[in-house]
């Protein structure tokens, strides 16, 4: 479970990334093509927008964590809820853009060292280990949900009335875009997709 | 919605998803959501309320609250298969005082945790932060020149900063990790380079290491060392049972050996008076071409995954009492359809099924870590590698740890450790491997026994047998080598040892 203390730790190191968000999604995404070339083709040509779409993300998540414990009986919309959130996006990772379930593990990586390389002693071994259970909740999500969509199941059917909410989320969040035309792995002819 | 509105969000079998992980996963939400678990007929174990990381209420049965939650886990252990459903409801007006934390309370539930085997159906273990899965499922990456990215100090492009003064931790930057074994880092995978012994620690409950003249009884329901049965009927009695052991053996690269290895450490386990079944995992039946008997499997694994029959008529005998084997293939070929199918599910329930029959079950995986391999290790507890002392086969040995990656956490298998197999101690290159695997595997993760290549192992698969069975009364010397490899990771997976018995020369 992600503690108290990692938020802490999430917190204060976010806010050191902030400022120079724009370089680290640049070596996010430089070595998520060096981890897996193949995922390349999976995006746009101007990575400018998929770039802010990942600093908008995170800011999400990192936002989402940012409570006290003692706020646990208070009210979130649908749209601001992370676990609702991240299992849409799963949802949508699995039945539109066919991501397979490996990708979760190179994005990990790429996304430790980005953060690694980039907050220099700042990302120390507590901090490192926050962020590894964070991503870890992240991807496990994603990747439950993904397991647990039944093929034919309408995406509306797991999330009822607030699924439009959460579509508009993900919409300010820059996840809801299918790139149009893209091949490669992950890939197939009922969504083609980028790997967000 | 109203009040007693159910809005399903996700559902599925507990199988390849543990408990433990749906929870985490609930407990990043804040909404009011509910989890029922069912057994196979559908009728309700119970349910669990949880907002924000709190459980806010629990029924099983008659039981409320933390007895009630506690009592699920230990039902859902319980039970061969169960489904669990997710769904969100209105908060009601007044929230009670929750029952405690989820974190704390998965803690506690390991903690009352009697006994390895609801260990493992649990897949947690206790961290300085809260409840981990027994894996990292993200890849550690080496520090390298760090820096760039700090805010007080780095140019626009953040990636002219000079590099921050080496330390133990840097490398400079593009060093990512070695060129033999590109996907390691010392830190990779960290607690299994521990070894299972200092990871597990449910398997230590209660369970202090053996001292003083008590070798055995490392493990729950180990028995002490004046216990006047025999090693075997120690392994069969006592207690919540000793943990299961399903080792499954494994390299990226075909042809290093991994069924040499496998046959001959099986043997030297049964030698020691273990209880031993040897699975053929790999499709293409290399355990029984080993041993010129391909002729003698009625049905195989592949049978009784596709459930044609029971695992006890795919079993052969061996002259040993206490080894069986299991080929991969019967008398028929499967459809391609059926060969092709996903068959993770019945790999866990077959070896979990096996481990209740024997101390030690060895499974020869398929040639590379993913595909079959990837299915039958999600029934394995552990994992040994098998590392042929070749340059080519050390650069994709980080494939080993990717495939980990990708097994879900419950399931993981832990390493217990890497041989070095086919050295050639007058070839450079081969020391190379030797060298590289000391200086850039995992700390913990090679074993100090090594196999060297030898003729020897022409001439036992030329006699259809083991190495130590060419010849009874002056086998092999490299034979003698996986009696050490045998008693190494027993050593790793603390199994219990016959306590030694006091001797002298002269009479």
């Amino acid at each position: 479970m992600i503690t108290e203390a990692d938020k802490e730790h999430i917190r204060r190191s976010w806010k050191l990334v902030i400022p120079i968000a724009e370089t680290a999604a640049d070596l996010f995404y430089k070595k998520l093509f060096e981890l897996k070339p193949d995922y390349r083709g999976l995006f746009p040509e101007d990575m400018a927008g998929q770039k802010s779409k990942l600093v908008r993300m995170l800011s999400f998540i990192v936002k989402s964590l940012d409570f006290p414990e003692s706020a646990w009986r208070e009210e979130v919309s649908e749209s601001e809820d992370l676990l609702l959130v991240l299992l849409a996006l799963g949802r949508r990772h699995q039945a539109l853009y066919h991501v397979p379930r490996e990708a979760y593990g190179s994005v990990g990586e790429a996304l430790l060292w980005t953060l690694d390389y980039g907050l220099g002693e700042a990302f120390s071994p507590p901090v490192r280990a926050a962020w590894t259970m964070v991503y870890k909740a992240v991807s496990t999500t994603m990747i439950l949900s993904a397991a647990a969509l039944e093929p034919d199941r309408p995406l509306e059917a797991a999330f009822g009335v607030g699924q439009a909410a959460i579509e508009s989320r993900l919409k300010v969040i820059g996840m809801d875009e299918i790139k149009p035309g893209a091949t490669g792995p992950g890939t197939d002819q009922r969504g083609k997709g980028a790997v967000q | 919605m109203s009040a007693a509105e159910r809005i399903a969000v996700m559902e599925g079998e507990l199988e390849g998803i543990d408990l433990v992980e749906v929870l985490q996963v609930v407990g990043i939400g804040r909404q009011y959501t509910g989890v029922e678990l069912r057994r196979a007929d559908q009728t309700p174990l119970g349910t669990l309320f949880i907002k924000a990381g709190k459980v806010v209420s629990v029924v099983a049965g008659p039981a409320r609250g933390r007895d009630a939650f506690f009592q699920l886990f230990q039902q859902v252990g319980n039970e061969a298969r169960k489904f669990f459903h997710v769904f969100r409801m209105e908060t009601p007006h007044e929230l009670p005082e929750p029952v405690g934390s989820l974190g704390n309370l998965l803690i506690e539930a390991l903690a009352r945790s009697k006994n390895g085997t609801s260990t493992q159906k649990t897949g947690v273990q206790k961290t300085a932060s809260g409840v981990l899965p027994r894996v990292a499922a993200v890849p550690q990456v080496e520090a390298t020149a760090k820096g760039a990215l700090h805010s007080d100090a780095a140019p626009s492009s953040g990636l002219s900063r000079p590099p921050t003064p080496p330390s133990s931790r840097q490398k400079p930057a593009g060093a990512i990790s070695s060129p033999a074994f590109p996907a390691f880092s010392d830190k990779a995978l960290a607690p299994a380079a521990r070894g299972p012994s200092a990871n597990d620690v449910v398997a230590r409950q209660g369970s202090p290491a053996g001292t003083g003249t008590a070798r055995a009884a490392a493990r729950p329901g180990g028995l002490s060392s004046d216990d006047s049965r025999s090693t075997r009927e120690r392994i069969r009695g006592g207690g919540g049972g000793p943990r299961p052991v399903v080792l499954g053996v494994v390299s990226p690269k075909g042809g290093s050996g991994k069924t040499t290895i496998s046959l001959n450490l099986a043997l030297s386990f049964a030698r020691q008076e273990r209880s031993v079944i040897l699975v053929d995992g790999d499709i293409n039946g290399d355990v029984l071409s080993a041993i010129a008997a391909r002729q003698r499997a009625t049905y195989g694994a592949l049978d009784v995954l596709l459930e044609k029959v029971t695992y006890d008529a795919a079993l052969l005998r061996t002259v040993l009492p206490h080894f069986s084997i299991m080929p991969a293939l019967g008398e028929e070929l499967p459809d391609t359809a059926e060969l092709l199918s996903d068959h993770s599910g019945g790999w866990q329930k077959l070896l979990r099924q096996l481990s209740a029959e024997a101390e030690i079950v060895i499974v020869d995986a398929p040639a590379g870590v993913f595909g079959g391999t990837l299915q039958l290790l999600g029934g394995c507890t552990h994992v040994l590698g098998v590392l042929q002392a070749e340059l080519i086969a050390s650069r994709s040995f980080g494939m080993l740890e990717r495939a980990l990656g990708l097994i879900p956490v419950a399931s993981r298998p832990q390493v217990v450790g890497v041989v070095l197999n086919m050295l050639q101690s007058r070839h450079g290159a081969s020391v190379r491997v030797l060298q590289d695997a000391c200086a850039h595997l995992p700390r913990g993760w090679l074993l100090d026994t090594a196999i060297p290549r030898s003729d020897a192992f022409l001439e036992a698969t030329e006699e259809g047998l083991p190495l130590r069975m060419l010849d009874d009364l002056n086998p092999p010397a490299v034979s003698w080598l996986f009696d050490t490899l045998a008693s190494e990771i027993s050593a790793r997976l603390e199994l219990e040892v016959a306590e030694r018995k006091p001797r002298q020369l002269l009479v």
